[in-house]
């Protein structure tokens, strides 16, 4: 009888046959309730060894019934998983999210870079006037190096900002020194073939503290750590040259990062790519603010031009067409 | 400015010194090298001496010359107008590879044997100079037939281009870039090896009388000369080829070339032109307007100097008498003169208006040997000059100073040298200061900070030791830095929900602003110079230009567009504010496997919701004053905390037709409006929140924003929030629509009993029915 118990647990297909199984054995009116009740018919002396008995097999079949539950519980489980099995491959998400314009991630990642080291974000009209613009900076209007910055002009006389310089100004004339700032943002030239878009975008920089306290050693450090951190372990050279707001001046230029400086087409062969002007800022520009006793150096860059070194982007004018064939790249 | 090697060489000693060494050298100076090219003429080319040139018997364009090169004489058939007896040219011979790969092999021409050819200059790898074969002379080296061309170095020589900055016109000449290689490369400048003893006799007063009125602060210094026959050598047509300088007579390449080594404004004046027949020429030097001086004969203008010359004064081909100007004036008076003046100007003036070379003798020396060497001229005695003194300016520099500006010590005795090979006239060095005159041809030179400049760039700006900076510590959050950082928060959000970020220019078509009903930039501020006719405007809004970025990508079968900007705007006044646009057009979602490739497309609420995923919940209030780019009964006020913040539309589908647009919206929200929020916490009700929803029958022209200001306000405490779930209409319905609202009962201090709830629900039924005679469905 016993066996034939555990056989039926045993042999239980799944849970709702086991059910079947534990109301007939451990149900109220089960064989097991049966053979407890026929306790009473048995002897005095019998009746506690047949009571152990049945106290024994009982507790044998509850663990084997448990075991068998745990089993087909589990074997349930397995089938149930098993069902809701789905081709993962058929979900990789496409087109899912967006992204950031390249030139202005690049932007994001300059104005990051700066502010860590603790200069202040200013910035300013698009629409400028030529003191700010101009006279300020040390460009009287016949000056030379207007010839290279062909302006957008309105009838009333005034400008759309050819560099971001203009926000220097309206800074140093609001504030005292020490100054450390950068002015990131739009600019406008009269420009428009493969290389020029007549809009682009420019960071500048400049640092202001007492006479004495800020030197061009001082410049190349800062200009060469941010290079590195924007372009790796690239080479950076200082080269002298001139811009009417400072003074000495420089462009800085780093080894070209397509042929590691061997010479290609992008560096026009000469190994090295211009990135930055910069320069201590010229005592006339100092003077126009009415700041005295005061040294300082400025910087400035295209960011367009650093997005496309860093993404090897080929075209310029891409950059302001919304092509979404370019920008899901920069998913 | 373009130089070459060897005419570099003949100012400055540059043996042993390579072309790359020599760009590496100006770049580190501070003059840019923006290419560098040799030129190289092949082997077996060689000089070849034309000894005989008869017509070819059977081609008329053709001739058969005979000529010696050296080893023999060659037979060789030749096409070119210009081939004469006696004439020393450039012979490939058989075996020789030509710069464009060309192999020179025996050949038979129309049955007439030939024995190579005879090369143009363009053939050899040279710029064209003239038509016809290259006609050899002696100015490039003694003409041996049989010499290999490569061994004249000359002809071989390495031009290399110079990107000057604006401030350098003194480096506009030959001369003045061997001056700073001089320094850089610590050589010495060489000087003109000129006799100037070869005057004729007869004094420049018989045939020119110079006066002057006014002042003008110009200088001048007027020569003459006959020429009794003139023809350009090979080595000046070469070099003024090397240099791109056009020439249109012999007395014209002269002067180029003479401009170019020397850096002096010379111009020449045909003497017949100005003399009008008598023996005497008269030229007046007038002062006119803003220190300018005009050269005048019979009262007409002849030239004004350092600005322009008249057509009519230049000298002819056969013009036998010269009159040569050499002027100066300076920048600082020119530039702003002519500004003023709306002037004309020629192409000298670009080099009068950064600063030509003030030192005329120069200039004129340079010219008169040139002559003297390749041309026969006889040169009038004596010169009439009208000099305009300039003060030099004295500088003190002091050693201090300079160490603080570069952050590192320079030795006095290191800046004493250098700027005394950059010209500085020095007059005492003492207590580590430097006293001297800057070079009067660097008018760019005027104050300490110019001087240190010099000093920096000739140590080399790569030779200062970088040093980080000690400054004092603050708080530099300024308010565009917050800004910076609010929008970039806000731009990832929308690159979280799918959108691309985009840039366009800030300029749009007054046409097209016109079209869609906006107000373009009153005509009184607008652009006087647009880049094109249809980016005369500045834009009204952002989603004006983002049409052709939604057409662009349309075009290429982009079927999910979703674009934003956040940008400057300008209304009439032109003044500017900043907006975001987000743009959607086509699919609501990428088409895969989850909606069977079809998906659906985008429609209001989706992109509402997107819309509040970036920029925060909002309520839609029905637009009051729709634009033309917005569908009349699908567009919104964004009411963002009580202030409308921008508005959200189906662009307007004739728009979207005509930009071949599937169904697109679009969202511009006022950047201003959109602000950090401050958010302080509320108690969380110890309750379970109770849900119910009430389906009211409401005529469909009442707008649901109108049931909505009316409950709130009205409707007890404890409903926390509202909002519609479900809008149905069917005919049934006639002219009404089903509208079911869900409230969320938030109890207070105690649970509510079921007929609390029941009592709050009829209390908003009855507000409904009182105000849009609502009934229950």
């Amino acid at each position: 009888m016993q066996n034939n118990w555990i056989d039926r647990i045993e042999n239980s297909l799944n849970l709702d046959e086991l059910e079947a199984v534990r109301v007939s054995i451990f149900g109220k009116k089960g064989e097991l309730a049966k053979a407890f009740a026929q306790l009473k018919d048995a002897s005095a002396e019998e009746k506690p060894k047949i009571a152990k008995e049945l106290n024994a097999l009982k507790q044998t079949l509850t663990k084997t019934y448990d075991r068998k539950r745990a089993e087909l519980e589990e074997q349930r489980l397995q089938e149930r998983l098993k069902r809701e099995a789905i081709d993962v491959s058929l979900y990789s998400p496409r087109a899912g999210g967006g992204a950031l314009h390249p030139v202005m991630h690049t932007m994001d990642r300059i104005i990051e870079y700066f502010t860590d080291l603790n200069f202040a974000v200013e910035t300013g009209p698009l629409v400028e006037d030529e003191f700010h613009n101009f006279e300020a900076l040390n460009l009287p209007d016949y000056h030379p190096a207007r010839d290279m910055q062909d302006t957008f002009y309105f009838k009333d006389g005034k400008l759309l900002r050819t560099h971001t310089s203009p926000v220097q100004i309206r800074t140093m004339m609001k504030q005292k020194p020490p100054i450390r700032m950068i002015s990131p943002g739009a600019v406008f030239r009269r420009d428009f073939d493969l290389t020029h878009t007549p809009q682009f975008h420019q960071v500048e920089g400049l640092m202001v503290d007492e006479k004495g306290k800020v030197s061009f050693a001082n410049l190349k450090w800062i200009l060469e750590d941010f290079l590195h951190t924007m372009f790796g372990g690239v080479d950076v050279r200082f080269r002298p040259s001139f811009f009417p707001f400072t003074e000495p001046s420089a462009e800085v230029d780093i080894s070209c990062i397509f042929c590691e400086g061997k010479g290609c087409r992008v560096c026009s062969h000469t190994g090295w790519l211009e990135v930055l002007g910069c320069g201590m800022v010229d005592p006339n520009v100092f003077k126009a603010v009415g700041y005295e006793d005061v040294s300082g150096y400025a910087f400035g860059l295209g960011v367009e031009r650093f997005a496309m070194l860093i993404h090897r982007i080929p075209d310029l004018r891409s950059l302001f067409e919304g092509d979404l064939r370019l920008l899901e790249q920069f998913r | 400015m373009i130089v070459t090697r060897r005419w570099l060489e003949e100012w400055v000693d540059l043996e042993g010194i390579t072309t790359d060494d020599i760009c590496k050298k100006l770049n580190s100076i501070g003059l840019e090298v923006d290419s560098s090219k040799s030129i190289e003429i092949p082997s077996k080319i060689v000089v070849g001496h034309v000894l005989s040139c008869e017509k070819h018997p059977d081609a008329d364009k053709l001739s058969v010359c005979q000529v010696d090169i050296g080893s023999a004489t060659r037979q060789i058939v030749c096409g070119a107008k210009n081939v004469r007896e006696g004439l020393y040219v450039p012979v490939a011979t058989v075996g020789a590879v030509m710069p464009n790969a060309m192999k020179i092999k025996h050949a038979k021409l129309r049955g007439v044997e030939s024995d190579g050819m005879i090369c143009s200059g363009k053939e050899l790898g040279l710029p064209l100079m003239e038509e016809g074969i290259l006609e050899l002379d002696e100015s490039i080296g003694a003409l041996e037939p049989g010499r290999e061309l490569a061994e004249y170095r000359d002809l071989c020589d390495d031009i290399i281009e110079i990107e000057l900055t604006a401030n350098r016109g003194d480096c506009l000449s030959i001369h003045g870039v061997a001056r700073e290689l001089a320094v850089g490369l610590n050589r010495t400048l060489k000087r003109l090896d000129f006799d100037d003893n070869f005057t004729e006799q007869i004094g420049i007063g018989r045939i020119l009388q110079c006066t002057h009125s006014g002042n003008p602060k110009v200088s001048i210094i007027c020569h003459a000369f006959e020429i009794h026959s003139i023809e350009v050598p090979l080595l000046m047509r070469l070099r003024l080829a090397f240099v791109e300088h056009p020439f249109v007579s012999p007395v014209d390449a002269y002067l180029g070339y003479a401009i170019h080594t020397s850096g002096v404004v010379l111009r020449g004046y045909g003497f017949s032109k100005i003399s009008h027949g008598s023996e005497k020429a008269k030229l007046v030097l007038k002062e006119i307007d803003c220190g300018l001086g005009a050269v005048e004969f019979d009262t007409k203008v002849a030239s004004i100097v350092g600005v322009n010359q008249s057509e009519e004064v230049k000298p002819e081909r056969d013009e036998k008498r010269i009159v040569l100007e050499a002027s100066y004036i300076s920048p600082d008076i020119v530039a702003p003169a002519v500004k003023k003046l709306k002037l004309e100007t020629d192409p000298l003036y670009y080099r009068s208006s950064r600063g030509s070379e003030p030192d005329l003798k120069f200039g004129i020396d340079v010219l008169f040997f040139l002559l003297k060497r390749y041309a026969d001229v006889g040169i009038y005695a004596g010169e009439s000059e009208y000099i305009t003194e300039k003060e030099p300016i004295t500088v003190d520099i002091s050693m201090e100073e300079v160490e603080s500006l570069i952050g590192q010590a320079v030795e006095i005795s290191e800046a004493v040298t250098i700027l005394g090979k950059l010209g500085f006239e020095i007059h005492k060095t003492e207590d580590g200061h430097i006293i001297a005159d800057t070079p009067p041809f660097r008018h760019d030179i005027t104050n300490r900070q110019d001087v240190i400049e010099e000093i920096v760039r000739i140590i080399g700006i790569d030779n200062i030791a970088s040093k980080p900076l000690e400054f004092t510590e603050a708080n530099r959050m300024s308010r565009s830095l917050v800004r910076h950082r609010f929008l970039r928060e806000i731009r990832l959000k929308a690159v979280s929900r799918g959108f691309f970020e985009t840039v366009h220019y800030i300029f749009c078509d007054n046409k097209r602003v016109e079209e869609f009903g906006f107000e373009p930039v009153r005509p009184e501020k607008g652009l006087i110079n647009p880049i094109t006719a249809d980016m005369d405007g500045l834009r009204p809004n952002l989603m004006i230009n983002m049409l052709d970025s939604l057409k662009r990508n349309a075009s290429m079968s982009k079927r999910r567009i979703p674009l934003f900007e956040i940008g400057a705007v300008f209304d009439s006044e032109r003044n500017e504010s900043m907006q975001m646009v987000l743009a959607f057009s086509g699919e609501r979602e990428p088409d895969s496997v989850v909606n069977a490739g079809k998906p659906e497309p985008i429609d209001f609420a989706s992109f509402s919701s997107m819309v509040s995923a970036v920029i925060g919940d909002f309520d839609l209030e029905k637009c009051a004053n729709p634009s033309l780019l917005m569908h009349p009964y699908q567009s919104a006020d964004i009411v963002k905390d009580g202030i409308t913040a921008g508005e959200i539309a189906k662009l307007h589908p004739a728009v979207a037709q005509k930009y071949d647009l599937a169904d697109t919206f679009f969202a511009q929200i006022d950047i201003s409006a959109l602000e950090p929020k401050h958010i302080c916490a509320e108690e969380i009700a110890p309750l379970t929140p109770i849900y119910r929803d009430l389906s009211i029958v409401v005529s469909q022209s009442t707008p649901y924003s109108r049931i909505r200001s009316t409950l709130e306000g009205n409707i007890p405490v404890v409903v926390e929030s509202f909002y519609p779930i479900d809008r149905y209409i069917d005919d049934s319905l006639g002219e009404d629509m089903s509208l079911t609202l869900r409230f969320i009962i938030v109890p207070r201090e105690k649970a509510l009993e079921e007929s609390e709830i029941n009592s709050i629900m009829e209390d908003i039924l009855k507000i409904l029915q009182e105000k849009y005679d609502a009934r229950l469905r």
